[in-house]
């Protein structure tokens, strides 16, 4: 029988790198490290408020691909630590807020406010280089994104 | 008893249950009751024999596999069907992919020249035996894009609400909502229209 | 004349879709105005006519035939499971027998200790997603964009989507998976 033509010294050899690679993984216990961005979709390339830059080209690449706005722009940037298995609260803009819970497994609860009142909760995975974007229409035919990055997988 | 007549003279939940625990019998009796409304949506979304048969054929294969997710939250005929419409959908992009887009294609899609038809209200009591109408409804949603007659379907004769259409279709639903308007005024149309060459 | 909005606002009227506030403006713009009625009228002889004479279409072949390609095709897969448990009863074979018991069981305990580090199970998980619009104005749709790895939650003011005739705000594409 094939099986029976096991190789142990390679069995062995697989073992000892194994035995190397275990404790070379990260600890579970870290702190959950997050980008948050506030951004602004327009048709109109003018900038609507000095304060807001042109948003970076790969993240607004992505968002071109899916939704119809031409422009985006970005209000704000957040880079945030989450401790874990505990809730923290970021304040995205003078009306919108985001509270993030860091929850067993790879989950998170992302609950978003708006002028103070609880609009919409998820509880979904985070994966690197995943956005997690919550998202809708704005007056004048634009649009407000709130996108979420785990900068740092746990 | 054959096999067949003791699985004919069992309800759906009963079959749904046996075939959950791998009674390919079982499985044949639902396959038998419900194959030719899983191919009718098929087709009327298709409109083509051989990749309706195909499809169906994909549709019963999917519940199979996916027998054990059934609870009986629904009907085990409302649960197959909606495999069929996922499937019809998915073949219908495939489809519109491949296909060059014509400047005709983007005129039925916005459907701009159905909604400036004169209003035509048809009777559909007047005159038509019940099974003519049916062929003839069948004929005019055959004039339909596979878009526009997707949503006539999920609409009439599923009955499900513009969200969920929206939903199933991932488009909006004023989409949903110009597409079944354009859609019911054709139809509208192209039934007078038979109506009248019938008269003549 | 009545502009394409207020059409879609009646057909919307029709299939009980708006509002008792939207509906009862419906049916004030249907008493003051005739081509408003007609057009109410015409969309519900075509809902009608469609809801009541659904084509019945039969399958082309027969019961013993259709089955035969399903039965086929399920056999084929089963086949192809089969074959896993082939492997695992030649594992069970190793495991019995004394010689190869020591590496082959220190293998199997490295692999899962790997796979659980490494959080092998992690895009499972990713596909369970619990979405709660709790605003009674908003709704929210989701969706999951592959090609771009973009989960997106789309918050949208129930009423406005009443009023105006939104046109997708997406460029939507074949990979985007609604929850």
């Amino acid at each position: 029988m094939k099986w029976k033509s096991l190789n142990l010294v390679l069995t062995c050899k697989v073992l000892v790198i194994l035995a190397f690679l275990i404790p070379a993984t990260p600890a579970k216990a870290a702190n959950l490290k997050l980008s948050i961005h506030l951004v602004w979709g327009s048709n109109e390339e003018k900038l609507p408020n000095s304060n807001y830059k042109k948003l970076n080209e790969e993240m607004a690449n992505k968002l071109k691909k899916i939704f119809k706005w031409k422009y985006y722009f970005e209000i704000s940037k957040q880079t945030v630590d989450v401790p874990t298995r505990s809730t923290k609260k970021f304040n995205v803009s003078k009306k919108c807020d985001i509270e993030i819970t860091e929850m067993e497994g790879p989950r998170v609860e992302v609950k978003l406010y708006g002028e103070g009142k609880l609009i919409n909760r998820t509880v979904k995975s985070l994966t690197k280089d995943e956005l997690f974007t919550i998202a809708g229409d704005d007056k004048n035919e634009t649009a407000w994104f709130v996108i979420i990055k785990l900068l740092e997988e746990k | 008893m054959d096999v067949q007549n003791k699985y004919a003279s069992l309800d759906d939940e009963a079959l749904v249950r046996s075939a959950q625990k791998g009674n390919k019998n079982a499985f044949e009796e639902l396959v038998a009751r419900h194959r030719d409304k899983v191919y009718g949506r098929l087709m009327i979304m298709i409109k083509n024999e051989n990749d309706a048969l195909d499809l169906s054929q994909e549709v019963w294969i999917k519940a199979w596999k996916r027998l054990k997710q059934f609870h009986g939250d629904a009907a085990f005929c409302t649960w197959i069907t909606r495999i069929a419409i996922n499937v019809g959908v998915d073949h219908i992009r495939k489809q519109k992919r491949k296909k060059y887009e014509s400047i005709e294609d983007h005129i039925e899609e916005s459907g701009s020249i159905e909604r400036l038809m004169p209003i035509e209200i048809v009777n559909p009591a007047q005159g038509l035996e019940r099974e003519e109408l049916r062929a003839r409804i069948d004929k005019a949603l055959e004039q339909l894009s596979p878009e526009h007659r997707s949503v006539v379907i999920l609409h009439e004769f599923e009955g499900l609400e513009y969200k969920e259409i929206a939903k199933m279709l991932k488009c909006s639903m004023g989409t949903i909502m110009s597409r079944l308007f354009y859609a019911r005024k054709k139809l509208a149309h192209l039934l007078a229209g038979l109506k009248k060459e019938r008269l003549q | 004349m009545i502009t394409l909005e207020q059409k879609l606002k009646i057909q919307a009227y029709l299939d009980g879709e708006l509002s008792q506030s939207e509906a009862k403006k419906v049916e004030f713009l249907m008493a003051s105005d005739q081509e408003a009625k007609q057009v109410f009228e015409e969309l519900k002889c075509a809902a009608d006519l469609l809801q009541n004479n659904e084509p019945e279409i039969k399958m082309p072949i027969s019961r013993e035939l259709f089955w035969n390609r399903i039965y086929n095709e399920i056999q084929k897969d089963e086949d192809e499971s089969v074959s896993v448990f082939d492997y695992i009863r030649h594992l069970k074979y190793l495991l019995l027998n004394t010689k190869y018991l020591v590496p082959v069981a220190a293998t199997i305990i490295a692999l899962i200790s790997i796979f659980l580090i490494k959080d092998f199970a992690k895009p499972i998980e990713d596909y369970l997603v619990s979405i709660e619009t709790t605003s009674e104005e908003v709704g929210s749709y989701s969706f999951r964009v592959q090609s771009e790895n973009m989960f997106v939650v789309w918050i949208y003011n129930k009423d406005k989507s009443d009023e105006k005739n939104i046109e997708s705000d997406l460029i939507y594409d074949d990979d985007l998976f609604l929850q």
